[in-house]
C-alpha cells in the first residue's frame, strides 16, 4: 500500500502542476475545451484515487472544485476571475494536504467546509437549480434499481459514498454507455455453461474470493496504470485517458469476477478501440492481469479461474478491436498507418522511474571512476610505450561516454523549474490589479537537477520582482504610452558549456533617482562617489544587502529579502547575475549558471608549495608578471595593482590570504615572476597573485568536511589523478578574505575599478604594442602587433616566384610575399623572417629584414607620410620609426583587397575632433585608429554596438560615429536607429562603414538615420565622407 | 594494517581479565606523547601508516589536513593539538586512526599504534577528579593496566569543537 501511496502522490503532484498551469490558460482563453477537458480530466483522476485510498478530506475538496468545472465544461457555468480563483485555491489546498500525507503517511485532521462552500455556492450560485455533482453523473445514467445521485449507497461498496465519489456501478455505467446503448443485466451468480468446472466451486462465487469490490478498485487502477508498459498494449490505449482506463477495466473484472458472461461480452467488445488487436496481445493482456492479480494477493486458485475467466471475452475484445478497423474498405491503409504512427509513438512510453538516490549513487560512482581514470592515465603519460596505454585509452573514452550519460540522466528541463510562474504571475497580476503576460521561452533547455533545484527560488523570486517592482498598473503604463499589459520574457538558452537565462520585463525599470536616495540614506556610497557612476552602475546597487525599492512592504515581495539574496543563492552554485534597466523601459536580468555542480573544469595553481584549484568558471585570463614581462606589479601607496590593458586591476596575493607569508616578505621578494589569475566575482574583478600555475583539469567537486563548511574561502575539495587531495578555492571567499585584509570592501573596490576603466576610457588609450622590425633602410619600422597574425621563418627555397610575385605553401594554401616598400630582394638563402597578416580569408606575408623588438608606447605619430605603404612617422624608443600601412600591403597582394587609392586631399579636421569606431574586426579596427590617427582624431575603436551604447551612458561626447553593418549581436542599422531616436548622440554625424555599398544598403543606411554611406577599405571615401560631414554639421551648429 | 574485530586473541595482561564476559569491550591502544589512549575497536574503521597530507591553510589549528584514502577525502584531526599535549616536531611519520562522525570519517593522527586489548567493563574507573578538564571531556574511563594507565577516549567528545577552540 506503502508503493501505492507514493505513487500516487509522485502522480498527483505531478497533475496538479499541470491543472495549474492549464487554468491560467483557461482563464485567458475561457473558450478553450480541450483545455477544459484536460482539467476535468486530470481533477477527476486526482478525485477518483483519493477515493479508494480512502483519503476523504482530499477527495471533499477534489469533488467540489469538480464540481465547478463541470459545470464549466457543461457551459451551466462561465468561467470567471473569481472562479478560477476559487478552483486554485482549491488545488492550493489540496497540495498541503498532500504534503502532510507525503511527510505523515497519513491524511491531516482539519476541515475544508469553508472552500467547499465556497465552491459549492460558485457551482449552485449561478446555477442555483442544479444539484451537487454526482446529479450530473447520474441524470446521464438513469438506470432502474440502484438509487443514484445525492448521498447514495452505493451497492456494491456497502457503505454511504463519500461526497464525489463515484461507486463502481456508476464507473462501470459511464463506460458502458460510452459503447453503446447495452443494459446491464443484474447481476447474476448464476454460472455459465461455458464454465461448468465452476460448480466444484462450491456457492462463493469468484467475485466474493477475490475480494469484491475493492479488490477490483485497486486492480483496476494498476492495470490501467501499467498497462502503458506493456508494449504489446500500450498503443491500444495510449489515447485512452486514464480513468476511462480504470472505469473499463472496472467493468471488466466485475463483469468477470461475477461471471455475467453478456455483460463481459459487451464490455469485452467496447475494451479495445484500435484495430489490430491479435491474440499476442491478448496474451499480454493476460499476462498482465495474472500478474496485477497477484500482486494484489489473491490466492493462486483464485487467480486462474479469474485468468480463465478472462478468456471468455478472447474473441469480443479482437471483435471490438476489428470493427474499428473496417469502417469502409478505403479506409484500411490510413487506418494501417495510423497504427504504424501509434507503434512508432510506443518510444515514449518506455520510460521508467527510478529514484534519485540511485541515480546520485551512479553519479557519484562515476566521479570515482572519472578519479581513477585520470589517475590511470597520469601513470600511463610517464611511462612509454606502455601495453596498457591502449586499452586505457578506451577505458578513457567509455569513461566519458558513461560520466556524459549519467550526466544526462539528471538533466531535467528548466521549465520543470517554471511550471509555477504562469500560477504564481496571475495570482499577481490579481493581487496586484495589473495586467501581466508571461512568455516562456526555453524551456526544453536541460540542466542538472541539483542546479535546477538550487535556481528555482531565486528564479521564482525575480519574476515576482518584475510583476510587483518591475510591470506598472495598467493606468500607469498607458500613460506612459505602453499598451495596457505588460509583458514579462523569461528565455533560457545554453553557451559554451554555460545555461543562460534572462528575465526581461517592459516596465518601468530601475529608478537611478530612488536608488541614489537609497544608496545615499542607507550609506552604501557617498554623493561624490555616485557623481562619478554611470546609471547601470548606480542601478546595480539592488544587489547590495539589505536593498529593497519598493516604497512599501507588500505581500508579494519586499520581505526584506531582495536581490542580493537573489545574487547570494547563484553565486552559490558559481553563477553569475548582471543587470541592465533603463528607466521607462523595462529591465533584463541576465543569470549565468554551470550546467552541472559535480565535474568542473579548474585551473591548479600553486602557493608556498601546496596546489590549489580555482573554478575555471571565474577565471578571465592569466598574465604573468615579472621584470622583463609586458606585465609589471604596481603599487598605489600599499596597494599592488596590475595595468591590463585599460582596466586597472587590484591584486590579491593569495600566499598572504593564505597565512602563508606577510605583504612585507611579498615585497622584500627579488625579482618576483608571479602569475596573475584575472578572477571575476560579480561585478568584481581582481587579480590573484600565484607562484605557479599548472594545467586545467576536470575535477569532482567533493564538499569539505562539515567541521570546515566556516571556511568560505573553500567551496570544496578533489582528488587529482597523480591522488593528492588538493582544496578547491571559492573565488568569492577569496574576493572577502582580501577585502577583509585590505581594509575595504569588495564592492567599493569594484566600483573604484570601474571609475579607473571609466577614466582610463576617458583618456582614450594610445597606448599600442608595436612590433619593431627592420627592413631595407636603415632606419626602423613599425606595426601595431595586434595586426600580426604571427610571426614565421620561411625557408627561401620554399619561395616561388609566379608572375612576378612570390608565394609560398603556408598552413595548406599558398601565401603570397609581399616585400616591404624598400627592401628590393628576399634573402638570398636561409631563412627569411616574414610577418602574417591575416584578415578573413585572407592572409599575406610581409618579408623583412629583421625583427627588433616589441614595444608598448604612446602611439604619437608625429609626420604623415605621403609615401605609399606608410602610415606616418612616430618615435619608438627613441628612434625615429616608419609606421607601415597593412592595408597597402594587403591590396598589393590582393589586387580585390584594395581600391586604387588617390593622395588625400581632404582639409585636416580640426584638432581634437573625437571619432567613435564600431567594427567588431579587429583587424580593421586596428587599421583603420592608425590611419584616423593619422587624419588627425581622436579615435576610441570598440567592437560591438551594445559598448558604443554603454560609452552613451556613460556620458561619453564624440563628434563623429563611424559604424559598421555587419555585426554580431546589433548590426549598424539597429545601432543607428537607436543612436538617432534620441539621446546624447542623436545629433553626431554617423557614418556606415560596410563592405556592402549596393543601392538597396544605401538606401536603407539613410533611412535608419546614417549621414553617409562608404564601402570599407575606401578610405580616401572615408576621410573625405569625415570633414565633409564634419564641416556640415559644424556649421549647422 | 586494517584490524578486524574477530582476528585478535584476548590478551592476559592482567590475570583478572583473561575470562571474557559478556561486558567485555575491544579497545585498540594508540600512544600519544608517551601516553597510553584506547579506542574503542568498534569506532575504528582503518588504520592506516604514514599518510601524505594536504593542508588546508586558515582551518583550525587542530586540522591536520586532508588526506586521501582509497578514493574518499577524510579529514585528519591532529590529535595533540586538540588534547592540548606539545606538538611533534615531525609529524610526517604520524599514523592514522581513523573513526567515523556524523557519517563523516575523520582521521585522528597519532604517534603509533599499539595493540587491540579486550578489557572488562567491570574494571574501568572513573576519571581522576584531578584530571585535566581537557582530558576529563574526552575520557570515559581509566582502565589500570599492568605496567601504565589506558585512558579510553570517547569519540564523539572529541568532535565537539566548541571546546577545542579553546584549546
Amino acid at each position: 500500500m506503502d508503493d501505492l501511496l507514493n505513487e500516487f502522490l509522485t502522480e498527483t503532484a505531478e497533475s496538479l502542476e499541470v491543472v495549474d498551469v492549464e487554468l491560467v490558460k483557461l482563464e485567458q482563453d475561457p473558450e478553450n475545451a480541450d483545455v477544459l477537458d484536460n482539467i476535468f480530466r486530470l481533477v477527476h483522476t486526482i478525485k477518483g484515487t483519493c477515493g479508494f485510498l480512502g483519503l476523504p478530506r482530499l477527495e471533499t475538496v477534489a469533488h467540489a472544485s469538480e464540481n465547478v468545472l463541470g459545470k464549466f465544461r457543461d457551459k451551466e457555468l462561465t468561467v470567471t476571475r473569481e472562479a478560477i480563483t476559487v478552483v486554485l485555491q482549491s488545488l492550493d489546498r489540496i497540495k498541503e494536504i498532500l504534503a502532510e500525507l507525503e511527510a505523515s503517511a497519513q491524511e491531516p485532521a482539519g476541515s475544508d467546509d469553508d472552500l467547499v462552500a465556497k465552491l459549492n455556492s460558485i457551482a449552485d450560485g449561478k446555477a442555483p437549480e442544479a444539484a451537487p455533482a454526482p446529479a450530473k453523473d447520474a441524470k446521464s445514467a438513469p438506470q432502474a434499481g440502484a438509487p443514484k445521485g445525492d448521498e447514495a449507497v452505493d451497492p456494491t461498496l456497502g457503505r454511504e459514498l463519500k461526497p464525489g465519489e463515484v461507486s463502481l456501478d456508476e464507473l462501470e455505467r459511464a463506460f458502458l454507455e460510452a459503447e453503446g446503448p447495452e443494459d446491464v443485466p443484474a447481476p447474476s451468480t448464476a454460472l455459465t455453461e461455458t464454465r461448468p468446472g465452476d460448480a466444484s466451486q462450491g456457492a462463493v462465487s469468484l467475485f466474493d474470493r477475490a475480494g469484491g469490490a475493492d479488490s477490483v478498485s485497486v486492480a483496476a487502477h494498476l492495470l490501467a496504470q501499467r498497462i502503458g508498459r506493456y508494449s504489446a498494449l500500450a498503443e491500444f490505449f495510449e489515447d485512452v485517458p486514464e480513468d476511462v482506463r480504470k472505469a473499463k477495466f472496472t467493468g471488466l473484472l466485475t463483469a468477470l469476477l461475477k461471471e455475467d458472461e453478456k455483460a463481459a461480452e459487451n464490455v469485452g467488445k467496447g475494451l479495445v478501440t484500435r484495430p489490430g488487436f491479435e491474440d499476442r496481445n491478448f496474451d499480454a493482456l493476460s499476462t498482465l492481469v495474472k500478474d496485477v492479480l497477484e500482486e494484489i494477493q489473491l490466492d493462486a486458485d483464485t487467480r486462474d479461474d479469474a485468468v480463465m475467466a478472462l478468456e471468455l471475452v478472447r474473441d469480443p475484445i479482437k471483435a471490438g478491436s476489428d470493427k474499428h478497423a473496417k469502417p469502409s474498405a478505403t479506409q484500411a491503409a490510413p487506418a494501417g498507418q495510423a497504427r504504424q504512427a501509434g507503434g512508432e509513438k510506443k518510444g515514449q512510453n518506455q520510460s521508467i522511474r527510478v529514484s534519485l538516490d540511485l541515480l546520485e549513487d551512479l553519479m557519484n560512482m562515476v566521479s570515482e571512476l572519472v578519479l581513477t581514470r585520470n589517475q590511470l592515465l597520469q601513470l600511463v603519460r610517464n611511462q612509454e610505450d606502455s601495453d596498457f596505454a591502449i586499452p586505457i585509452q578506451r577505458l578513457s573514452q567509455t569513461t566519458s561516454e558513461l560520466q556524459e550519460g549519467v550526466m544526462k540522466t539528471r538533466m531535467q528541463p528548466i521549465g520543470n523549474a517554471w511550471s509555477k510562474l504562469p500560477r504564481i504571475v496571475r495570482d499577481l497580476s490579481v493581487d496586484l490589479d495589473k495586467k501581466i503576460d508571461l512568455q516562456m521561452k526555453g524551456a526544453e533547455t536541460e540542466l542538472d537537477r541539483q542546479v535546477l533545484e538550487l535556481i528555482k527560488d531565486p528564479l521564482t523570486h525575480m519574476v515576482r520582482n518584475s510583476a510587483d517592482h518591475g510591470i506598472e498598473s495598467p493606468a500607469e503604463r498607458v500613460a506612459a504610452g505602453k499598451s495596457e499589459t505588460g509583458t514579462i520574457h523569461l528565455n533560457a538558452f545554453h553557451e559554451g558549456g554555460h545555461i543562460i537565462i534572462e528575465i526581461s520585463d517592459d516596465g518601468g525599470g530601475i529608478s537611478v533617482e530612488k536608488v541614489r536616495k537609497k544608496v545615499l540614506e542607507k550609506g552604501l556610497a557617498s554623493e561624490a562617489e555616485l557623481e562619478d557612476m554611470t546609471d547601470g552602475q548606480i542601478q546595480k546597487f539592488v544587489f547590495h544587502a539589505g536593498f529593497s525599492t519598493a516604497a512599501q512592504v507588500t505581500n508579494v515581495s519586499g520581505r526584506g529579502v531582495g536581490m542580493d539574496v537573489v545574487r547570494t543563492n547563484i553565486e552559490k552554485i558559481g553563477g553569475t547575475i548582471d543587470m541592465t534597466s533603463v528607466e521607462g523601459k523595462g529591465s533584463t536580468f541576465q543569470i549565468k549558471i554551470p550546467l552541472t555542480l559535480a565535474i568542473v573544469a579548474a585551473m591548479i595553481v600553486e602557493s608556498a608549495g601546496e596546489r590549489f584549484a580555482i573554478p575555471q568558471i571565474s577565471v578571465l585570463e592569466l598574465v604573468r608578471a615579472n621584470e622583463g614581462s609586458e606585465h609589471r606589479i604596481e603599487r598605489i601607496k600599499d596597494s599592488p595593482v596590475l595595468r591590463l590593458r585599460n582596466r586597472l586591476l587590484p591584486l590579491v596575493y593569495l600566499n598572504e590570504v593564505l597565512g602563508f607569508t606577510t605583504r612585507a616578505e611579498i615585497e622584500a621578494r627579488e625579482n618576483p615572476d608571479d602569475f596573475v589569475v584575472i578572477t571575476q566575482v560579480g561585478a568584481f574583478t581582481f587579480g590573484l597573485v600565484v607562484d605557479q600555475v599548472f594545467d586545467t583539469e576536470e575535477i569532482v567537486v567533493k564538499p569539505v568536511a562539515p567541521i570546515l563548511k566556516d571556511l568560505d574561502i573553500y567551496s570544496g575539495n578533489t582528488i587529482l589523478g597523480d591522488g593528492s587531495v588538493i582544496m578547491i578555492l571559492d573565488p568569492n571567499g577569496v574576493a572577502n578574505h582580501a577585502s577583509a585584509h585590505l581594509g575595504d570592501t569588495g564592492e567599493v573596490q569594484a566600483q573604484q575599478e570601474e571609475a579607473a576603466v571609466l577614466d582610463a576610457a576617458d583618456q582614450i588609450s594610445d597606448k599600442e604594442s608595436l612590433l619593431v622590425f627592420r627592413a631595407g633602410s636603415a632606419g626602423q619600422k613599425a606595426v601595431p602587433l595586434s595586426l600580426v597574425a604571427r610571426l614565421e621563418d620561411i625557408e627561401r627555397a620554399e619561395v616561388e616566384e609566379s608572375d612576378g610575385q612570390f608565394m609560398v605553401q603556408y598552413r595548406g594554401a599558398l601565401m603570397p610575399v609581399v616585400l616591404v616598400e624598400g627592401l628590393s630582394k628576399l634573402v638570398d638563402d636561409g631563412r627569411q623572417p616574414v610577418l602574417v597578416f591575416t584578415d578573413g580569408d585572407y592572409t599575406m606575408g610581409l618579408a623583412v629584414d629583421e625583427i627588433l623588438d616589441i614595444v608598448e608606447e604612446d602611439l604619437d605619430i608625429k609626420l604623415a607620410s605621403n609615401h605609399a605603404g606608410m602610415v606616418g612617422s612616430a618615435i619608438i624608443n627613441g628612434h625615429a620609426t616608419e609606421l607601415i600601412d597593412v592595408g597597402y600591403y594587403l591590396g598589393k597582394a590582393f589586387s580585390d583587397w584594395l581600391r586604387s587609392r588617390d593622395t588625400m586631399e581632404d582639409a585636416p579636421p580640426a584638432k581634437q575632433t573625437r571619432l567613435l569606431l564600431i567594427d567588431d574586426s579587429a583587424f580593421f579596427r586596428n587599421m583603420l585608429k592608425p590611419l584616423l590617427q593619422v587624419a588627425g582624431y581622436r579615435v576610441k575603436a570598440v567592437d560591438r554596438a551594445s559598448q558604443a551604447l554603454e560609452l552613451r551612458e556613460a556620458g561619453e561626447r564624440f563628434d563623429l560615429i563611424v559604424s559598421d553593418i555587419d555585426m554580431p549581436e546589433m548590426d549598424g542599422f539597429e545601432f543607428a536607429q537607436i543612436v538617432k531616436s534620441g539621446g546624447l548622440w542623436a545629433h553626431v554625424p554617423l557614418i556606415a562603414l560596410s563592405s556592402y555599398a549596393s543601392p538597396k544598403h544605401l538606401e536603407r543606411g539613410r533611412k535608419v538615420g546614417f549621414d553617409d554611406y562608404i564601402a570599407k577599405f575606401d578610405r580616401d571615401a572615408l576621410l573625405h565622407s569625415l570633414s565633409q560631414q564634419l564641416k556640415l554639421h559644424g556649421d549647422a551648429a | 594494517m586494517t584490524t578486524g574485530r574477530d582476528t585478535l586473541p584476548t590478551t592476559t595482561t592482567r590475570g583478572g581479565l583473561s575470562v571474557v564476559s559478556n561486558a567485555a569491550q575491544e579497545y585498540v591502544t594508540v600512544r600519544l606523547a608517551g601516553q597510553l589512549l584506547g579506542i574503542p575497536v568498534l569506532s575504528v574503521h582503518d588504520v592506516l601508516g604514514a599518510q601524505k597530507l594536504t593542508r588546508i591553510p586558515l582551518a583550525p589549528k587542530w586540522v591536520a589536513g586532508v588526506l586521501n584514502l582509497r578514493g574518499r577525502i577524510v579529514t585528519a584531526i591532529n590529535l595533540r593539538q586538540r588534547l592540548g599535549l606539545e606538538l611533534r616536531e615531525d609529524s610526517s611519520k604520524d599514523m592514522s586512526v581513523v573513526v567515523e562522525h556524523n557519517e563523516e570519517s575523520y582521521s585522528l593522527q597519532i604517534d603509533n599504534v599499539g595493540e587491540v586489548l579486550t578489557l572488562n567493563d567491570a574494571d574501568m574507573e572513573k576519571n581522576p577528579v584531578t584530571l585535566d578538564p581537557r582530558w576529563r571531556e574526552i575520557s570515559r574511563g581509566i582502565f589500570r593496566l599492568e605496567a601504565e594507565l589506558l585512558v579510553i577516549m570517547d569519540v564523539e567528545k572529541l568532535f565537539n569543537f566548541e571546546s577545542a577552540a579553546a584549546a
